[in-house]
């Protein structure tokens, strides 16, 4: 619940993102998980030239 | 008499001091309105005067330049207890008062001379809080991360300013250039978009209106007869309409809802790790348990970082 206006600026950060990324995300949701499973890293590209790349953690050895 | 004088220093210590503080404070962020009796509020007002009294005091008996000044004349502890006693003795009783003649009037004019000067100190040091709380609020959205200021914001600074500043602008976020973006269900079932120009407030500070940049309307009409005709429609996206108009102006009354998003021109990998979290947790099957690390190149551009 949010009852502070704290709580609601942290609530507000949440999912805040450009929208080019997050419609991307949304669009290759399942290239992006089943990479993920697969233990493969997926690469976003921005309009601007950004590259964000999403990788899965490293387990510990 | 004594009525009078009451009420003139609670309009003097109080209602005059607070009403600059918001004024000055609302130059800086709009404010949440006052409620009437509600508790709530009046702490605040009556704890941000309080330190406030309590810096001027301590200004005007240490500081050797504000205790003379201004309104400068010789005076003594003696002579300062003995007008107060006059003075409230003067307006408490009319044959008092005709009893003190001249030497009431003396240590009248004493008293309003002492007054004047702490109440100079006293509303400088409301202005400088106003100043100095206006610019702290604005610089919420960089400085809330640093623990002390973020107790600070919680407990004090935020609750003066309005819930609809923090939904309806970038305030929240570091970047100022973060683009609040609004999908607004009308009572009509008309669905407009754009981004969050302006917005106004009632009297109550409830929303009265709201300005959408470069809007667009959805049009349900074609989507539905789509959907009609062939069992399935094209992506939402088609649907869309740009308005031909600069700004559309929606008038709060008329609002079923607001879907609100925000859209910073840079990624943070701290945002994009949760939002993607989040996302695995509810599609990601195996992978979930896994986790998910995130690198950013930033863009090429400068102006965008």
């Amino acid at each position: 619940m949010v009852n502070r206006l704290s709580n609601l600026a942290e609530f507000l950060h949440s999912d805040s993102l450009p929208a080019w990324l997050k419609k991307d995300i949304e669009d290759k949701r399942e290239e992006i998980f089943a990479n993920l499973e697969n233990g493969e890293d997926f690469l976003l590209s921005g309009p601007n030239g950004e590259k964000v790349k999403i990788s899965p953690k490293p387990v510990p050895a | 008499m004594i009525a009078l004088a009451v009420s003139a220093l609670v309009a003097a210590y109080l209602l005059v001091p607070y009403a600059i503080f918001r004024f000055l404070l609302g130059r800086f962020v709009p404010l949440r309105v006052l409620q009437d009796r509600k508790t709530e509020d009046l702490t605040r007002a009556v704890v941000t005067l309080l330190v406030v009294y309590l810096i001027a005091l301590l200004l005007v008996w240490v500081v050797p330049g504000c205790r003379n000044h201004p309104f400068a004349f010789p005076d003594n502890a003696e002579q300062r207890v003995s007008d107060y006693q006059i003075v409230a003795g003067g307006l408490y009783s009319e044959t008092v008062f005709r009893d003190y003649g001249g030497r009431f009037w003396d240590a009248f004019w004493r008293t309003t001379e002492r007054q004047g000067r702490f109440i100079c100190w006293y509303y400088l040091m409301v202005v400088t809080l106003a100043v100095v709380s206006g610019v702290a609020i604005q610089r919420y959205g960089a400085w809330r991360r640093y623990p002390p200021y973020a107790w600070l914001a919680d407990v004090y600074l935020l609750p003066h300013i309005s819930q609809w500043w923090v939904l309806l602008t970038p305030f929240a976020f570091s970047d100022r250039r973060t683009l609040v973006r609004a999908d607004v269900l009308m009572t009509d079932n008309t669905l407009y978009s754009g981004e969050v120009a302006d917005h106004f407030l009632d009297r109550e500070g409830n929303l009265s209106g709201l300005f959408l940049a470069n809007p667009q309307r959805f049009d349900r009409r074609s989507y539905f007869r789509e959907q009609d005709a062939w069992g399935s429609a094209r992506g939402l996206e088609s649907f869309w309409r740009p308005i031909p108009s600069a700004k559309l102006y929606l008038v709060a009354d008329k609002i079923v809802n607001l879907n609100l998003n925000y859209e910073p021109p840079v990624v943070t990998s701290e945002v994009l790790t949760r939002y993607l979290s989040e996302l695995q947790g509810r599609y990601g099957k195996g992978s979930a348990r896994k986790g998910i690390t995130v690198s950013i190149t930033p863009p090429e551009r400068n102006d965008l970082v």
